[in-house]
């Protein structure tokens, strides 16, 4: 039965990590659900700004949340926010999530300082999700805390900013009051204080202290009677009042500006790298290009150190290494190339943060496409594991590369099956050519040799003659075919099989010359040689196969007493060797075709000797393959000439 | 002289005939072995002056049984190789085989072979191993005065010219390999430099051609390397 399950697609699961220890549970529980409708299952986190603030212990939960969530098979998302309920219902309307896990506590904590209970909130936002709660009980809930010694160093900066301010806040209050400005105006200098305090300082406990020291300050310097706490102007309560609202209102607002603005700063910058990451993916066609790409990717995002093995032939190849500034050559201990080993092998991340081989340095993710592994990564952890929404990205970059590897290697393939069927193609032409075309001049043999045998002694001696010649020339042009053959079977393998050295052109025409003595005894050979040694890089037997290919065409083609010419000459850095004859040419409407394979001309029936049409075609691809060209043109008055030019080798000798 | 006896190696029955009835015709003397193992037993039986070799036997490699007579005997060995790589035949001349022809031969081109070989033979047999000068033809070489001459006019050759050109004569009629050659003059760590000797042996070339008899003096092997040819005495 492979009817698909309609629920299969339907039903998405979204689970929301936290730092809580008891979010395992709520994993667990919507990872049965998920599996229950055999649903998807995503887990979101939702990075506030307090989690700057989280302490070690809660970062390494939420790290264990999240890998327990990946392992189970949930796709991991971060986003980032301050509104938790809206950020989750947003995500869950676009990614099309139909199903909601969450974990609900009895006591709500700072994280969620409002009165309604976050479920309430993302029922509010998002009313047609479905919802499974997960209580728990007596579990702690994270509440934003401040390491003392981290902060040390920042309490300075901040004190000193907070005093300085407000020395110069009051200077302006004095000045202002002596030149007999309002109220209103020192109220005003004191907020813009204010404003300066809570978008320099890093908590809001200062804003807060400046809010009220601000109104105390007021009240002592600048209201009647000056220098005490008390105030005669009936109106001045409801200033105060006004002012500590107003101060308040400020601060919060200034504050919440300022996360948002980096938050949103560091998102733009991980949407770009990812931005950045696609778009130099699509101009990447090579495996090696998409990993350089994936190393200069993540090296601009994480500043950490980065190996990548990629992976040959379903095994892992040797890494690469890309430092990060400072950072040196890992020793690849045992354990680290166990845990490289096991993420390749198991699809998994392994090394640091996570439950495998956590010792080790780094943290290494598996580059793969469903069943299929590309490579590993490694990312240096050196003790500070990357966040969240570092390894949400991490893992998004790693996921595109991958997807890029994929696609390389789909290609790659498709084109090797490509190149196989029109290798095929042309081996099964080449089979039928050759088998049909050589039947001709073993027909020949076979006839002329049985006649010699059964009836040789009653033939006149004339004709014994011809038929003797007539074998000798099959078995001849028999031989140049196989010949041609070999060359072929050698140029399939393409540039790789050319055994190139430095040859002197002179030398491979006149083995030409030489190999076609016989043909060429009733055509005068006229050889015009350049008076410098023109060396050419070849595959000598090749090239001399081309010759004699050519010289060969002008026996077939020019009547008996024809002249060959055969120059050679430098040009524009090229050797150019010019063999004409003076028979009846080749007829402009052919010249196109002269070089393809199969074609013969003057062969119209197809079962001419002249020639099996690769001959020419070989001179063609031979010529390529050493960057050369070949052309043909007409002999004045009558005639061929073909031409080719190879580049000039240039030879330094040592003495 | 007495009619040279031939050694045929040739697993082929009709080839082994055809080579047998071309050296019949021409009143060679012959023996037959169709592999490796018989080979070497007529060898060292009949001490033949010359030995025709097909390089691929059925029970041991050409140029396995080339090492074993070489390790006993000097006889000027011929081999005859189908495969149109050329290096078989490379290897087998560098491990001591004197010329090659190749499948399909002409009946020519195998008495132009024998003549060839048979020349040097008799040259080698008549010159005292350290003769102080070389006669071929036209050119002449005198080792002790280091200078070489074409009809008596003495050739300018530059020093890796002369040495080139020695070697050759001392090889005369001998296929030596562009390995062998380059070995010969820049040592073994210059195996590969068969572009230089390209350029040299052009212009040692150049200036023999000078004198119109010597200009087929060096014969050229496209892809294996040269020989020098023993000029017919007359």
């Amino acid at each position: 039965m492979s009817l698909q399950n309609p629920e299969k697609s339907s039903v998405r699961v979204l689970v929301c990590l936290s730092s809580s220890a008891s979010n395992a549970k709520v994993i667990h529980a919507a990872f049965k659900i998920a599996a229950a409708f055999q649903g998807t299952l995503t887990a979101l986190f939702v990075e506030t700004p307090a989690y700057s603030l989280m302490s070690d212990d809660d970062r390494k939960r939420l790290r264990s949340n999240m890998n327990l969530a990946e392992k189970l098979g949930a796709r991991i998302e971060t986003v980032t926010g301050d509104d938790v309920p809206y950020q989750i219902a947003e995500f869950a309307r676009m990614s099309d999530i139909s199903t909601v896990v969450i974990g609900q506590t009895n006591t709500i904590g700072g994280l969620l300082r409002r009165k309604k209970s976050l479920t309430d909130r993302l029922v509010a936002y998002a009313p047609d999700l479905d919802y499974f709660i997960i209580p728990y009980y007596g579990t702690k809930v994270y509440v934003a805390r401040k390491p003392a010694e981290r902060n040390r160093k920042r309490f300075l900066a901040d004190s000193a900013i907070f005093l300085s301010s407000m020395l110069v806040s009051t200077a302006i209050g004095f000045l202002f009051s002596h030149l007999g400005f309002t109220d209103a105006n020192i109220i005003m200098v004191y907020l813009l204080g204010l404003l300066v305090v809570s978008i320099f300082t890093t908590h809001r406990a200062y804003s807060m202290v400046w809010a009220v020291i601000s109104v105390l300050l007021f009240d002592l310097l600048f209201t009647t009677p000056r220098f005490t706490f008390y105030a005669y102007g009936t109106g001045y309560p409801v200033t105060f009042l006004i002012m500590l609202a107003a101060a308040f209102t400020i601060s919060t607002l200034a504050i919440r500006l300022k996360q948002n603005a980096g938050q949103s700063a560091k998102a733009a910058q991980r949407m770009s790298v990812v931005l950045d990451t696609d778009r130099q993916l699509t101009k990447a066609k090579s495996s090696e290009e998409i990993l350089s790409v994936l190393a200069d990717q993540l090296t601009k995002l994480l500043h950490r150190s980065l190996i990548i093995y990629p992976a040959e032939n379903d095994r892992l190849g040797d890494p690469n290494f890309y430092p990060a500034a400072g950072d040196t050559i890992p020793y690849r201990t045992n354990e680290e190339k166990q845990a490289v080993e096991w993420a390749f092998v198991h699809h998994k991340r392994t090394g640091a943060t996570t439950d495998i081989f956590p010792s080790s340095d780094y943290l290494y993710y598996c580059m793969r496409v469903q069943e299929h592994a590309y490579g590993v990564v490694g990312v240096a952890v050196h003790d500070s594991p990357p966040d969240a929404s570092e390894q949400s990205v991490l893992a998004s970059v790693v996921g595109e590369c991958s997807l890029a590897l994929e696609n390389a290697r789909n290609a790659r393939e498709k084109e090797e099956t490509m190149m196989l069927a029109e290798n095929e193609r042309l081996r099964a032409n080449l089979l039928r050519a050759v088998s049909h075309d050589l039947r001709t001049p073993l027909t020949s043999i076979m006839g002329s040799a049985d006649s010699l045998m059964t009836c040789g002694e009653t033939l006149d001696p004339k004709t014994r003659g011809k038929l003797y010649s007539d074998i000798y020339q099959d078995a001849q042009w028999l031989n140049g075919m196989v010949e041609n053959l070999l060359s072929a079977s050698r140029m399939t393998g393409g540039k790789l099989n050319l055994n190139m050295t430095t040859e002197l052109m002179e030398d491979m025409i006149s083995e030409a010359v030489t190999h076609l003595s016989r043909q060429l005894k009733n055509y005068p050979v006229h050889r015009t040689r350049s008076e410098e040694l023109l060396f050419v890089k070849a595959d000598a037997r090749l090239l001399v196969q081309v010759v004699i290919n050519l010289l060969d065409n002008a026996v077939k083609y020019a009547p008996e007493g024809s002249d060959i010419w055969i120059d050679t000459a430098e040009r524009n850095g090229n050797v150019v060797v010019r063999i004409a004859d003076n028979g009846p040419g080749i007829p402009d409407d052919q010249k196109e075709r002269i070089f393809d394979l199969f074609y013969s001309s003057g062969n119209p029936t197809g079962d001419s000797r002249r020639g099996l049409g690769i001959g020419l075609a070989l001179c063609q691809s031979i010529i390529k393959a050493h960057d050369g060209t070949i052309s043909v043109s007409d002999h004045e008055p009558h005639g061929a000439t073909f031409e080719f030019s190879l580049p000039r080798d240039e030879v330094n000798p040592n003495e | 002289m007495n009619k040279p006896l031939i050694l045929i190696v040739e697993d082929d029955p009709p080839i082994r005939n055809l080579i047998s009835v071309t050296l019949e015709t021409h009143e060679y003397r012959h023996i037959t072995a169709g592999n490796a193992g018989n080979a070497i037993l007529e060898a060292t039986s009949h001490n033949p002056d010359i030995m025709l070799l097909d390089l691929g036997l059925p029970d041991m490699d050409g140029v396995e049984v080339i090492r074993k007579i070489r390790s006993w005997s000097n006889m000027p060995i011929i081999v005859i190789s189908a495969r149109s790589d050329d290096t078989d035949k490379i290897e087998a001349l560098d491990a001591g085989a004197d010329d090659y022809l190749t499948k399909p031969f002409s009946v020519d081109e195998l008495l132009a072979r024998l003549r060839v070989t048979l020349r040097r033979l008799n040259q080698t047999r008549t010159d005292s191993p350290d003769s102080p000068v070389f006669i071929n033809g036209s050119l002449k070489i005198d080792f002790a005065a280091g200078c070489a001459y074409i009809s008596d006019e003495e050739l300018h050759l530059t020093p890796i010219e002369y040495k080139l050109l020695c070697l050759l004569a001392r090889n005369c009629g001998k296929v030596l390999t562009h390995k062998y050659i380059t070995q010969q003059l820049w040592g073994a760590s210059w195996e590969n430099n068969v572009a230089s000797l390209r350029v040299f042996m052009a212009t040692l070339r150049k200036k023999l051609e000078a004198s119109p008899d010597a200009s087929m003096l060096i014969q050229t092997h496209v892809g294996i390397g040269y020989r020098m040819i023993r000029v017919a005495d007359n």
